[in-house]
């Protein structure tokens, strides 16, 4: 039985943190209709910017998320300003093909730097736990990190909903002819949005290094992860991205204990055609944006 | 469900008639493929060992560039899951070639036969999905099939691998040596194409374009737009899975990650659109372009190949998105040649 | 409301829907409306926007699953039809911002309902031609439909609905954005094809050109039936002129 309860609760420690990686994602499809196939590539480059600061600086890795956010939102906004804005118009597989080019590149120059090896930012506190009567165990590093994951979801709604660049952020997506025509540069807007999601995939990719290992190929799962946690959740629902993260995390987590193999993978790619092919709009309710006008 | 009109408001590509009326243009692509195909052959005695096994691997592609464009180009619904039809392909030959000792020429047909069963079960729900969604679902459908095959070790070897027995009283069919299989994969390439042709030409392809372009408008013109989206998907995977059939019996030994690798369809996808979706022609010139740039790049930057590649698709993409054979037909038509002017036409 | 409509009629409608309805969550869109059309017979839908009645038109074609009624064709129940079943059927549409397929020329685009409609047509180029020169697109067949005007792109909308020869023709405001002399040549080319035989539903804004050519009006208001009759009747009636332009007007023009 505490099995049951150890691998639940380390499924949803572990989901918090997919939840993370998806909120932008989420995000990003939402407001510009983009899937961004490199958004897994984001996370690493998070993850191995704040382990160089580790072995450079000995910066602690959740400290690290800091910086990792920063330098992926600035990233972010140039590639999303001037590369993608060049084919927003397209159709849809352009932009796929574009960010799937992206991720291309991002993966292999992370390769080609760190190698494809393993890592891990070790601290001194995540391996210890706190043990609950039962004898189930939380690393405090997960806790942690589960923790951050989640503030940060609700900081990224509370800023989208309350101040001017969320409001804009999110007109824009709702209609972008409308929103251009009340002044609001577009073009930019996408690029603050795109720079947010890659913000906040550094930021987890920071916490994915404290409290695991990670390697360039890595990165494909996880943008695979982000799209079935979008898409449980429904398109553009922050919120629900974070939850599709934790039914993501719990599959995982129970896949792995009671199914053995790969076969989690298996089970995963069904749980997403079957709620793709009977309810589109997610788990957690209505299409955020029901009907879109472009212009 | 609001759409604004905005076509006074963007520059429009323009139209191309479906169907050429003239005999001589009519003709002309049946020529064309014929001197091609003759060529081919003729190119076989010419090229050395690595030579011939690059352009049978060309070949390869070009049939797969071929069979997605069918689904993805003319029918507008972009299958990101068609490695798991040639996989899929590829392991029922393997696995009927092995354990069942069928003939390669009997195994290759039932394959595809299967393949297509297949695509027609999963197309159904699937194929009431758009845009993204389709794109990932198909993309689930793929990993979940290479998880499944991972999975099923008596029959396909798992993880480890199966092997076809090619050599000595097992085999059922010798393996056809590097000439034999560059005719095969010539001739499938050859086969691809003028299906693909015939149906774009046919009443068919005014169907497929219809419902890229407005599937409801489609609809109420009395397409069945369900039947004709599956019966096209069920044909694409069909033919993939020939090719994925094919590809498992040249390679003898095959493996879960070689048969049910992503990049495959992105590749198959590249090619397509920097061909030009929705022709012909675009899928045969796509493939042949990126897999020579491709190979290339393996051999000159053979670490940082995928970086090269990856950038290369980048610029590719943003320059070319309506493919090199929509570029070519409206430069002509329009005395532009300005890349720039797809770029000014697509960004924001 | 009554179940009897057109009076002086007799036959059963050739067309003919009861208790229609539709809801989106808690709006009713479309609520317990009852439709009849007759051959050689337009039966006009006006009223105010969102009214319903685009709704309607895609409740009949198919195009949008009803709550509650039964829509016949011919006496068949055709409510849970496909749009392509019920273009089999010999019912025909118009969308109201038009949905031209965009990359193809504007000969292939009447082509798709020559090839697929429910008279596959032997000689479709021919057929297509034929069917342009109907519509007064005659010699514009290699356009793209993107170089059309505002008028020739409504020509095409009606071409591809003509050209599957239909029987019923529901028409989801046609006229709108033409200038004033565009209409006249509209209405009549809509005139002459009721007098063919065809059995018109028209949906429109332009009141005077719907009261020029409707043998009936169905006026609708937040998805119910207001009233139907004779355009004479409806037109002046009192609740019709409230709901279009509002109690104020009436206030103002009873005062």
């Amino acid at each position: 039985m505490s099995q049951v309860i150890q691998s639940t609760l380390y499924g949803l420690l572990k989901g918090c943190l997919y939840g993370l990686v998806a909120v932008g994602f989420s995000l990003v499809w939402g407001v510009m209709n983009v899937v961004n196939l490199a958004h897994g590539a984001f996370v690493l480059g998070g993850a191995y910017l704040a382990w160089e600061l580790n072995s450079a600086l000995g910066i602690d890795p959740f400290l690290g998320m800091v910086p990792a956010a920063v330098v992926l939102f600035a990233l972010g906004y140039v590639i999303q300003r001037w590369i993608v804005n060049l084919v927003v118009n397209a159709p849809i597989f352009i932009t796929l093909l574009l960010t799937f080019g992206l991720q291309l590149l991002a993966v292999n120059a992370l390769i080609l730097v760190f190698t494809a090896n393993y890592r891990s930012i070790p601290t001194s506190y995540a391996g210890e736990s706190i043990t609950l009567p039962g004898d189930v165990r939380i690393p405090l590093g997960r806790l942690i990190a589960a923790a951050l994951a989640v503030a940060l979801t609700i900081g990224l709604v509370y800023l989208t909903r309350r101040t001017r660049t969320g409001l804009a952020i999110l007109a824009t997506g709702m209609d972008r002819g409308a929103a251009r025509l009340m002044g609001i540069r577009a073009a930019h807007v996408y690029a603050l949005t795109f720079g947010l999601a890659a913000a906040l995939a550094g930021a987890a990719g920071a916490a994915v290094g404290a409290i695991g290992t990670f390697s360039p190929a890595d990165a494909g799962r996880l943008t695979l992860f982000s799209f079935v946690a979008a898409v449980l959740g429904g398109l553009g629902n922050m919120y629900g991205a974070l939850l599709g993260g934790l039914v993501l995390g719990l599959v995982e987590s129970w896949g792995g204990q009671f199914l053995g193999g790969t076969l989690v993978n298996a089970v995963m790619f069904a749980v997403l055609v079957i709620v793709l092919a009977v309810r589109p709009q997610g788990i957690a309710g209505k299409a955020f944006y029901a009907s879109r006008v472009e212009v | 469900m609001t759409q604004l009109d905005t076509a006074p408001t963007r520059a429009a590509r323009p139209a191309v008639p479906a169907a050429p009326t003239r005999p001589f243009r009519m003709v002309l692509p049946w020529l064309g493929a014929v001197v091609a195909l003759v060529g081919a052959f003729g190119l076989q005695t010419q090229l050395y060992t690595g030579q011939e096994r690059t352009a049978t691997t060309i070949a390869m592609f070009v049939a797969l560039a071929a069979a997605w464009n069918l689904i993805g180009g003319y029918t507008g619904y972009a299958c990101f899951g068609q490695v798991g039809f040639f996989g899929l392909g590829g392991y029922t030959t393997a696995a009927l070639m092995t354990h069942a000792h069928m003939s390669f020429w009997l195994a290759m047909p039932a394959a595809a036969l299967l393949t297509g069963v297949f695509a027609a079960v999963v197309g159904a729900p699937l194929l009431r999905l758009k845009g993204h969604y389709f794109a990932v679902a198909t993309l689930g459908v793929a990993e979940g099939l290479r998880e499944v095959v991972i999975n099923a070790g008596p029959l396909t070897g798992g993880g480890a691998g199966i092997t076809i027995p090619t050599v000595g009283t097992d085999a059922a069919t010798p393996w056809l040596g590097n000439d034999g299989f560059y005719v095969l994969f010539v001739l499938i390439a050859f086969g691809t194409v003028m299906l693909a042709a015939l149906i774009a030409r046919s009443r068919a392809g005014y169907a497929l374009r219809a419902i890229h372009q407005d599937e409801d408008a489609a609809a109420s013109m009395g397409v069945n737009t369900t039947v004709a989206k599956t019966a096209t998907f069920a044909v694409s995977a069909a033919l993939t899975g020939a090719v994925g059939a094919a590809y498992a019996f040249q390679q003898v030994t095959i493996f879960p990650e070689r048969l049910f690798d992503v990049d495959v369809t992105v590749l198959m996808v590249v090619m397509v659109v920097l061909g030009g979706a929705g022709t012909v022609l675009g899928p045969v010139l796509g493939a042949i372009a990126v897999a020579f740039v491709s190979e290339w790049l393996r051999q000159h930057f053979t670490n940082a190949h995928s970086f090269v590649l990856g950038a290369v698709i980048i610029v590719a993409v943003v320059l070319l998105p309506q493919g090199f054979t929509a570029y070519v037909r409206d430069a002509v038509k329009e005395r532009r040649l300005s890349l720039l002017d797809n770029v000014r036409r697509y960004r924001l | 409301m009554s179940a009897s409509l057109i009076r002086h009629v007799d036959g059963e409608p050739l067309l003919a829907a009861y208790g229609l309805s539709v809801r989106f969550g808690g709006l009713r869109a479309v609520n317990d409306v009852n439709v009849g059309l007759y051959p050689g017979k337009l039966l006009g839908v006006i009223g105010p926007n969102g009214a319903g009645k685009s709704t309607l038109i895609n409740l009949l074609t198919g195009h949008l699953r009803r709550t509650a009624g039964i829509v016949q064709m011919d006496g068949r129940d055709i409510t849970y039809a496909k749009p392509w079943t019920i273009a089999h059927a010999g019912v025909a549409r118009t969308f109201q911002i038009v949905k031209p397929f965009r990359g193809m020329t504007v000969a292939d685009n009447v082509m798709v309902a020559a090839l697929y409609g429910p008279h596959r047509q032997r000689h479709a180029r021919a057929f297509v031609e034929e069917v342009l020169d109907q519509v007064g697109l005659g010699g514009k067949g290699r356009l793209a439909p993107a170089e059309l005007s505002v008028a020739d792109a409504r020509r095409l909308e009606l071409a591809k609905a003509l050209a599957l020869r239909p029987r019923v023709l529901l028409l989801d405001e046609v006229l709108a954005g033409l200038r004033p002399a565009e209409i006249g040549p509209a209405l009549q080319l809509i005139a002459g094809l009721r007098d063919q035989g065809l059995a018109i539903l028209m949906v429109e804004h332009v009141v005077q050109a719907i009261a020029a050519v409707s043998d009936e009006i169905l006026v609708l208001h937040h998805g119910e039936v207001l009233m139907h009759g004779a355009p004479d009747t409806v037109l002046s009636d009192s609740r019709v002129v409230e709901a279009y332009l509002g109690t104020r007007y009436k206030q103002r023009s009873t005062s």
